[in-house]
């Protein structure tokens, strides 16, 4: 069984009090598999970080939620409004976000904000409790005496990393990251991108990672989608995607993302920005950007399969 | 290049900070690092968080405390210098910073932010000329048309359009040198090489010097012309991008080279 699926998923917010709702996601659907690793890519405002709090229950209660998101076989919105997850399906999803300072307690000590993670069965027994949170901390690389510790004591690697545990402490099937390494060095993003394969790899997690970092998700994702105007607009095998991309988006996000062998007469910007999702048109979202746009583009592609992808333009060729 | 040339010469810079009694022997920011930056020089100072690269930046900028060593800046030994004098001195220096969100005065219309350092430094004297060369400067960052950009405050720009105000703004007090602060760190990938190309093309063009700190390896080989590796405050590799990819010795610098972009080995497609 799919640990998540997600069927055309749409999120609808009121950005402006007064103002009619802004449609920010827009028929996204998915699955995974236990095991199984998703890439969300894409600029800032297309989408996928309301993609992601949509699964995990956490839009604000001015959101819309359409669609179905299922964890675990459990449909999450089933006449719920706002789209709020019922406690028992919550503690199969372990969220981890960029910025730990924000997302730890200041004032808790991290044993007992893991604790707080555990499963209500464990946490009930003492002693079983202190066990679980020195073993989560070990998973993580963490000496057992930091439950003592403060976030303050901890340096941003070691923060993150007890983000993590948290995540994991309730025994989570689906993990769902938004830009996990974003805010830390190189090689401290190196070593947590190491600690994250190898404990999904082992706990057999199904995640959702959130990055405008193509070259992480290509890494550490099998499977990459990328967003545009709140729409998936090609999804696929990561090794594809990043490959032989057939979207011109998803070329020109590889092109503006320079590698160790990259001069500097191949990285470009994409011209233009991002569209704005209030006033969408009816056409294809990324046309007035698109160096390859065409009179056919005037109408909204479909997700079509093609090549081992699936991808919406019209123009894009099997190859 | 003749060191007459040299736009900054940094030699033996220690930079330590006044951290109070427990940290009495801690270990200086930056420990002793000498380098240059020549007229249309791009030269990236790379490292991670606590490498000392933003101390050096501010050692130019009289914001950091120089503890021994000298920074020259057009032939001229900076500090021990006071006011009027030290604005004078340094006014060939000017920062670029990282956060377009929170550099740029919420308040201030995009021409008064990019005519301040006019005003600050005496540069233009008159409104009519100050406007007008304001123009020009957003017409040089990009902000075409110029005029259309000029009423505009912060909040109404992306953060790609924020950071090349920002440029104009330092373009404005007529540096010699731009010190550039992780200038693309903060904005989407799709927009970074625009901003990168714009400071390429400043250094080709004006004969500028610039000196780009970044975290972000990938970046600095493809656009500097020398870099330099930093840790714990000292330089441990230093080089043109292909000296460093190819010869350097350094086992932190192979580890910096390894983890970038781990996902992509190779040079993606041509659209």
């Amino acid at each position: 069984m799919n640990v998540l699926e997600v069927e055309r998923l749409n999120v609808e917010v009121a950005v402006a009090h007064d103002g009619p709702p802004t449609r920010i996601v827009r028929d996204a659907s998915f699955s995974l598999a236990p095991g199984q690793r998703l890439g969300l890519i894409g600029e800032s405002g297309c989408g996928k970080t309301t993609t992601l709090l949509a699964i995990a229950g956490l839009l604000s209660a001015s959101a819309t939620v359409g669609g179905r998101v299922s964890i675990a076989g459990v449909d999450q919105f089933s006449g719920i409004a706002g789209g709020r997850i019922p406690a028992l399906a919550r503690r199969d999803v372990g969220v981890v976000f960029q910025g730990t300072m924000n997302a730890l307690n200041p004032v808790q000590r991290i044993g007992a904000q893991l604790r707080e993670g555990l499963r209500a069965e464990v946490r009930a027994d003492a002693q079983l409790a202190r066990a679980r949170v020195d073993d989560l901390l070990e998973r993580v690389g963490l000496s057992p005496t930091l439950a003592r510790a403060y976030p303050h004591e901890l340096s941003g690697g070691m923060r993150q990393r007890a983000c993590i545990a948290i995540a994991l402490a309730g025994e989570p099937r689906l993990l769902l990251a938004d830009e996990p390494t974003t805010a830390l060095d190189t090689l401290v993003e190196q070593r947590i991108v190491a600690l994250l394969d190898e404990l999904c790899r082992e706990l057999q997690l199904a995640v959702v990672l959130v990055s405008h970092d193509l070259g992480l998700a290509a890494h550490f994702c099998d499977e990459i989608a990328v967003m545009y105007g709140g729409r998936i607009v090609e999804r696929g095998a990561a090794a594809e995607v990043t490959g032989a991309p057939h979207h011109p988006y998803t070329a020109l996000l590889l092109a503006a993302t320079p590698t160790m062998t990259s001069t500097k007469g191949q990285i470009v910007s994409i011209p233009g920005a991002p569209p704005d999702l209030r006033d969408l048109g009816s056409g294809c979202a990324f046309a007035p950007r698109c160096p390859r746009a065409a009179d056919v583009c005037a109408a909204r592609p479909e997700l079509r399969e093609l090549d081992a992808v699936q991808v919406a333009c019209h123009r894009a060729v099997s190859r | 290049m003749s060191a007459g040339e040299q736009l900054l010469s940094i030699r033996n810079l220690v930079v330590r900070y006044q951290a109070g009694r427990r940290h009495a022997g801690a270990p200086p920011a930056v420990a002793g690092v000498s380098f240059d930056v020549g007229a249309g020089e791009l030269v990236g100072l790379v490292g991670e968080s606590g490498s000392g690269k933003s101390s050096i930046a501010g050692a130019i900028l009289g914001l950091a405390p120089v503890g021994s060593g000298e920074v020259r800046l057009l032939g001229q030994r900076l500090g021990g210098r006071s006011g009027a004098a030290v604005r004078r001195l340094r006014r060939p220096a000017q920062l670029v910073m990282q956060d377009p969100f929170d550099s740029l005065n919420p308040h201030m219309t995009v021409t008064a932010l990019v005519e301040e350092p006019m005003i600050v430094h005496g540069l233009e004297r008159g409104r009519e000329r100050r406007a007008a060369r304001a123009l020009e400067l957003l017409d040089a960052v990009g902000l075409r048309p110029a005029h259309d950009f000029a009423a505009r405050r912060p909040h109404e720009l992306s953060g790609g359009q924020r950071q090349r105000v920002s440029i104009a703004a330092a373009l404005a007090a007529e540096p010699a040198l731009l010190i550039a602060d992780e200038p693309v760190s903060m904005l989407d990938v799709s927009v970074r090489a625009g901003i990168l190309h714009l400071l390429d093309a400043m250094c080709r063009e004006r004969r500028m010097g610039i000196l780009m700190i970044t975290h972000d390896l990938p970046t600095a080989m493809a656009f500097c012309d020398r870099l330099l590796v930093m840790r714990h405050g000292h330089v441990v590799a230093s080089g043109t991008p292909g000296e460093i990819r190819d010869q350097t010795l350094d086992a932190y610098t192979r580890e910096l080279i390894n983890a970038a972009s781990p996902g992509l080995g190779v040079a993606p497609q041509e659209t």
